[in-house]
């Protein structure tokens, strides 16, 4: 491969857009579900951690 | 006491569990691994069978994992012999499962020797010790001191990264495991964000070679070569990618899971554990190591040091181009002890299994079971550091074909053996997200055969040479048969532990599902 400049191209955008976006959108709607089930009522049986033996 | 699910220990909160998880999947290849294949797999278009892999292999398969993990959790086994056992009725089912423990020991083995590297970079950078270095230093000291035995300073960093392990460990599961994920995942991800901000904001930093832009190396990573998609190596690299990057196939994910209450929910914490981890990878890690050296080296340079393998990269090309920065000492201090995070929560996950498998089936208290596991290790990681070539032996056998063959047995016994309703319903069961019903026939049917695809072409392609050790410096044979020799005597010593275990034998005497009573 040579040295020459060759920069991002429209597809090399399109690519790095869609996967930053997927994966920025998949953190996202994992941390508000986590950050949603932590703010409502925790069930019967939990608890806090066990004994470290 | 063997423990049962009362004594057992669990996770204080689902924070720390996932953060702990993040932290076993999160290693160097996300930040060294990632960008090279991406690079040298079509570029962008790596991308397409990347994220195919994640969703029919990765997924799938972390669920598994996290399934299998709080079933044998839940009847008292935090590895795979005993969660085999529960479910496949046979004598050989433990005798599979210690592969859960015997690969996860043999890879720590020499991880655990690389993250002690990270270590001595981060103090070396922090106290200037590379301050005022000319560029052609970094090589030859990685070559000659780093990677080569005898420069005892990088043996102490070794052996303080041992102490290190112990220390965390020896507190426990939420007491140690735990409270290091939540204390090393933020700061890896702070420090990665930081670096990449600076990094995308450089510019040309070479007044001498203004052709050389840090976009010119995203370019090399992100503009897609769509012709390679009919290339099925990359179709292959994408997969083993995906292996790597979400630590699938050690048996790590399982016994973490068996820390998990039998109600929890693991689907979306398996699913956050993923999108943390793709993010230090896509975003973070594919933003760092080569656009920077790119920056400095230009397209040629960089391609040769890619091809040169990961620790070039980390070891030589990053310091070289941290030292032209201004608070290059500074970032290239936060560059290491980013990656001593991202090691050591794995060198911790992947030495929790061997120490659960001593806990649950033989009732040792912690300490002593985390001091018999570390000592093992510490002397198996002597034959690496005063080895030739031993690295690359167990690396492919344990930490390339093994993780691959064994996640092909945890797919079968859980999803074909113990049934693909049951195992539907056991991932499904307390779960906070529902997976789409197609979820269940990608688990049946498309990760198994994905999986046996892979097994197969790496056996064609590299089984017979690497069997044979073809190519290999006549220097390094002797030390890749006593590699050999170790990784037979760790499985040997296994087998005989339990086969010696009563608690293993008083389940299979059980002779019926544990899920049946």
């Amino acid at each position: 491969m040579n040295d020459a400049a060759v920069g991002m191209t429209t597809a090399g955008w399109v690519f790095l857009g869609v996967a930053w976006g997927g994966v920025l959108s998949f953190a996202m709607f994992c941390l508000s579900r986590v950050i949603a089930k932590r703010n409502s009522p925790p069930p019967d049986d939990a608890g806090e951690g066990g004994e470290d033996g | 006491m063997i423990t049962t699910m009362e004594t057992r220990q669990h996770w204080a909160t689902r924070f720390g569990l996932i953060l702990a998880m993040a932290g076993n999947a999160v290693g160097l290849a996300n930040f060294l691994r990632f960008p090279v294949q991406a690079a040298s797999n079509g570029g962008g278009a790596f991308m397409i069978p990347y994220f195919i892999a994640l969703l029919v292999l990765g997924i799938p398969l972390m669920l598994v994992e996290w399934g299998l993990g709080r079933f044998g959790g839940a009847r008292g086994h935090g590895t795979t012999p005993g969660m085999f056992e529960l479910i496949w009725r046979s004598r050989a089912a433990k005798y599979f499962g210690l592969l859960g423990i015997a690969l996860p020991l043999l890879v720590v083995v020499y991880y655990s020797y690389v993250e002690s590297w990270t270590l001595a970079y981060a103090y070396f950078s922090a106290t200037g010790a590379f301050a005022d270095k000319p560029p052609s230093f970094f090589q030859s000291f990685f070559e000659e001191k780093v990677a080569a035995p005898g420069y005892w300073p990088i043996y102490m960093f070794f052996v303080v990264t041992v102490l290190i392990n112990l220390a965390v460990m020896s507190k426990g599961i939420s007491g140690g495991v735990e409270k290091l994920g939540r204390v090393a995942m933020p700061m890896l991800f702070l420090f990665a964000v930081v670096l990449v901000v600076r990094i995308l904001t450089l510019g040309s930093p070479d007044p001498q070679h203004p052709e050389r832009s840090v976009w010119d190396g995203m370019a090399f990573l992100w503009n897609p070569d769509l012709s390679r998609l009919g290339d099925m190596r990359i179709w292959l690299a994408a997969a083993g990618q995906i292996f790597f990057t979400l630590s699938l196939g050690f048996g790590v994910i399982a016994c973490y899971a068996s820390y998990l209450r039998k109600n929890d929910d693991i689907v979306l914490s398996g699913l956050s554990t993923a999108s943390l981890n793709e993010f230090a990878e896509v975003v973070l890690g594919g933003s760092l190591a080569i656009p920077l050296a790119f920056a400095f080296l230009g397209a040629a340079a960089v391609s040769t040091i890619a091809q040169a393998g990961p620790f070039s990269l980390a070891f030589v090309t990053m310091p070289m181009s941290f030292q032209q920065l201004p608070m290059g000492q500074l970032l290239a201090t936060m560059w290491y002890l980013l990656l001593f995070f991202a090691g050591i929560t794995s060198s911790v996950a992947l030495t929790q299994a061997a120490v659960a498998f001593i806990e649950d089936e033989y009732g040792w208290p912690r300490r002593r079971a985390v001091a018999a596991v570390w000592a093992v290790v510490f002397a198996c990681a002597n034959l690496v550091i005063f080895g030739k070539g031993v690295m690359g032996e167990i690396d492919f056998w344990a930490g390339t074909v093994g993780i691959v063959v064994f996640a092909l047995i945890e797919v079968i016994i859980f999803v074909w053996v113990f049934g693909p309703d049951r195992a539907w319903a056991e991932i499904n069961q307390g779960a906070d997200v529902r997976l789409p019903r197609i979820a269940y026939y990608v688990l049946k049917y498309v990760t198994p055969v994905y999986l046996g695809v892979i097994v197969i072409a790496w056996v064609v392609q590299d089984g017979k040479a690497a069997a044979l050790m073809t190519g290999v410096a006549a220097e390094e044979v002797p030390w890749r048969w006593a590699a050999r020799g170790v990784m037979f005597a760790i499985v040997a010593g296994l087998v005989y532990l339990i086969r010696r275990s009563r608690h293993l034998r008083e389940d299979e005497a059980g002779g019926k599902l544990r899920s049946d009573e």
